[in-house]
């Protein structure tokens, strides 16, 4: 059974990470934990869409949500579904650091920057107030343990994210890095990169571009550099808020990003659209894929969205999937502006546009 | 009466009282998982190897149809707790 050749593992993640009985049979649980509730948010699901609270015209959420949550007050399955979940997230990171602490000699090897000194720091005051925030209830924020960035994504993403979530995760991003409209670029500028999920996607598209990821978590920047250079890759790090990165105007031909937008609030969003405008040349390409607006998906989708959104620590979903990029992209100074789903249910959603002036050289 | 002896005392009469039980009955399930996990792998290495090294458990990797057989447990054990309590609150 058990200790013979190595599992397949989710696409980019390391296959010799291997976790003690106590830490693995954890992470388990939460996984099985979600695949549990679903009988019941089927349930809950059918009963809705069985009554009117669902009839919606695709603006008003709040008047979704109110007419949903209300029909659901005494509701049990969504008291244990919104109970189960909240347990859930709360654990999830400490479980996940736990896992890594039984086997910390082994994996604090595999997680190691290769060189953290590479990585440029604009400093703690160029930090925002809202990355303070414990995005998604990650208990001491992305940087609350040394090595948060490896805990995330070779721990959280294979045994919750990955299983629990429709759709294949890392195709997802992949589809998104072949919709730039060019296929030469030669600069291109993450905002927002993590452990560089969507990055590797963009070196693996564009293999003669030089690559720069910018992004605020210090531990999840170095494993980026650490999954990189594993790669064969090297990229150009910098810990920075997206909106004002201090890179180069004029740097990039393509500026991307991939579920940035909707962990910052709407004046950052159009600070980022107005940086992503400065980093590129004239007539350099943005590409940013984020959440699906509300008013594309189903109602009740809309509804589960801000409900999960509400209860799952997400404070600025409600805001990005009601905001309409479009406009800010075309305030902000960008021509061509267009957008596109990618998926079921509008997700990945994608803003292009292109920086007016000379086509880039 | 106040400062004498109380025979019917209820402390947990808050609504976050309920939650918070509901929290310890996740971690309990959680604890109980990890035992099963542990006692599956156990007569897993026996059933294969007829010996163990307590390191033999910490190294196990489930694979396959142990693997198979885990998950499904997993989903069942935790699909009968949430339909209990789901049960419960339409009664």
């Amino acid at each position: 059974m058990t200790t013979a050749a190595q599992s397949a593992v989710p696409d980019g993640m390391r296959a010799d990470v291997e976790l003690a009985q106590r830490g693995r049979s954890e992470m388990q649980f939460l996984q099985a934990m979600r695949a549990g509730l679903r009988p019941l948010q089927a349930r809950l699901r059918d009963r809705l869409e069985k009554g009117d609270a669902l009839a919606w015209d695709g603006t008003d959420i709040a008047g979704l949500r109110a007419a949903v949550d209300g029909e659901l007050a005494e509701d049990a399955d969504l008291g244990i579904i919104g109970a189960a979940l909240r347990w859930n997230r709360s654990v999830l990171t400490p479980r996940a650091v736990d896992a890594f602490g039984e086997r910390a000699e082994d994996l604090s090897a595999k997680a190691a920057p290769v060189d953290a000194e590479a990585i440029t720091d604009r400093g703690e005051e160029a930090v925002p107030r809202y990355w303070r925030y414990e995005f998604h209830g990650t208990t001491g924020g992305w940087d609350g343990h040394e090595h948060m960035g490896f805990v995330h994504h070779e721990l959280v993403y294979r045994y919750l994210l990955v299983p629990s979530f429709p759709g294949d995760i890392f195709g997802q991003r992949a589809s998104v890095a072949r919709l730039a409209p060019r296929e030469d670029y030669t600069d291109i500028c993450d905002l927002g990169c993590g452990t560089g999920q969507f990055t590797m996607k963009l070196a693996q598209t564009y293999p003669g571009a030089r690559i720069t990821g910018v992004d605020l978590s210090v531990s999840e920047l170095r494993y980026a550099q650490r999954r990189a250079a594993e790669a064969g890759l090297e990229w150009d790090l910098l810990r920075a808020p997206a909106e004002d990165t201090g890179l180069a105007e004029g740097a990039f031909d393509l500026v991307t990003s991939f579920i940035l937008l909707h962990e910052i609030p709407p004046h950052a969003i159009r600070k980022v659209f107005a940086e992503a405008l400065r980093l590129l040349r004239p007539g350099g390409d943005l590409v940013f894929s984020d959440v699906a607006p509300y008013r594309l998906r189903s109602p009740y989708q809309a509804w589960h969205d801000d409900w999960d959104a509400e209860n799952g620590h997400e404070p600025w979903w409600r805001t990005a999937a009601t905001t309409d990029l479009a406009g800010i992209a075309r305030e902000a100074g960008f021509t061509d502006v267009r957008q596109e789903a990618l998926g079921k249910e509008s997700y990945p959603w994608v803003t292009l546009a292109r920086k007016p002036g000379q086509e880039r050289l | 009466m106040p400062g004498f002896a109380n025979d019917d005392a209820v402390y947990l009469t808050r609504p976050q009282h309920m939650d918070a039980l509901f929290s310890i009955t996740m971690e309990l399930a959680s604890e109980l998982w990890v035992l099963r996990d542990r006692l599956a792998v156990v007569e897993q290495l026996l059933d294969e190897h007829g010996t163990l090294a307590r390191d033999d458990i910490e190294k196990a990797q489930p694979r396959g149809e142990f693997a198979e057989q885990l998950a499904r447990e997993r989903e069942r054990f935790l699909t009968r707790v949430f339909d209990s309590a789901s049960q419960a609150g339409e009664s």
